[in-house]
């Protein structure tokens, strides 16, 4: 058994230094994660000549602002579309009543009419209203793409 | 008594296990996305009911939308649009009155985003009581 340490000690010493390299990065690398932007339905309803309806959305961090106007249907054919062109815009929130800063009339579709672009962090609105053309009530649907 | 060899061997495999293994040195997590497709539907419809789809587009592009057939045949309502809290959760945009056929009915451009494809009923007595077999199929990007 004597005779052995020797033989025993370079091997020990491989096996330490063997660990010790063994080690590999125990930084913890930061897991990153991607999100995408934040979508919205603002759904409503129009119910006479003149009429509109808003809704307020927060942007969190600086980026483009998307507004849809998907859908323009009537409440006594439901389920059928209406292609009944409608005001639609984007503002920020004054008093009780969306201060517009860009719009435009458009009929129901599936690519966005208005865009802000790069809008810093804040409270915006968007803004739906009748431009003279409404004869019913219609109910209408809004996708609000944001960051 | 442990003979160097048996040790020598030892470090030899645990040297082995040491390696990085740097596919998992980072961690992302992505948003999943849906890529082009095409989704069928084959669904009864009952009387005064809906029956709809709801579908991925992974990028911009064109959306088609095919009533293929109904049994029996009759003239039902086809739209596409988004989700959400009309009948049948899809707020719709361009809806037609048609039968089944081969060629798309609704041809649609789109932004990328989740959207809904789906029939409905046209009024009372339109379908028999016991429903209508509707076959759908949505092609998009």
């Amino acid at each position: 058994m004597t005779a052995m340490r020797p033989l025993l000690r370079p091997i020990a010493i491989v096996f330490a230094l063997a660990m010790a390299a063994c080690g590999g990065d125990s930084t913890p690398t930061p897991a990153s994660t991607t999100t995408g932007p934040t979508t919205e339905l603002f759904e409503g309803q129009l119910t006479s000549r003149g009429a509109s309806q808003f809704f307020s959305f927060t942007v969190s961090t600086a980026g483009d602002v998307n507004l849809t106007l998907a859908s323009v249907t009537t409440a006594a054919t439901p389920g059928t579309s209406l292609n009944l062109p409608l005001g639609l815009g984007l503002g920020m929130p004054v008093g009780t009543d969306c201060n517009l800063t860009q719009q435009t009339t458009t009929g129901p579709g599936l690519v966005p009419q208005v865009t802000g672009s790069n809008v810093s962090a804040a409270t915006y609105c968007v803004k739906v209203f009748d431009v003279g053309n409404l004869t019913v009530p219609v109910n209408f649907a809004v996708r609000i793409t944001h960051t | 008594m442990i003979r160097p060899g048996f040790l020598a061997f030892a470090i030899i495999l645990l040297c082995a296990g040491c390696s990085n293994d740097t596919s998992t040195s980072a961690s992302t997590t992505t948003t999943p996305t849906a890529g082009p497709g095409t989704e069928t539907m084959n669904v009864v419809m009952a009387p005064g009911g809906t029956a709809v789809r709801t579908f991925t587009a992974s990028a911009a592009g064109t959306v088609t939308v095919t009533l293929n057939a109904t049994n029996p045949t009759t003239v039902i309502g086809l739209g596409i649009g988004v989700p959400g809290s009309a009948a049948g959760g899809c707020d719709m945009t361009t809806t037609v009155n048609t039968s089944g056929g081969s060629a798309p009915q609704i041809a649609a451009s789109v932004g990328a985003g989740n959207f809904c494809a789906g029939t409905f009923t046209l009024g009372a007595g339109t379908i028999p009581s016991t429903g209508v077999i509707v076959l759908m199929t949505v092609v998009h990007p």
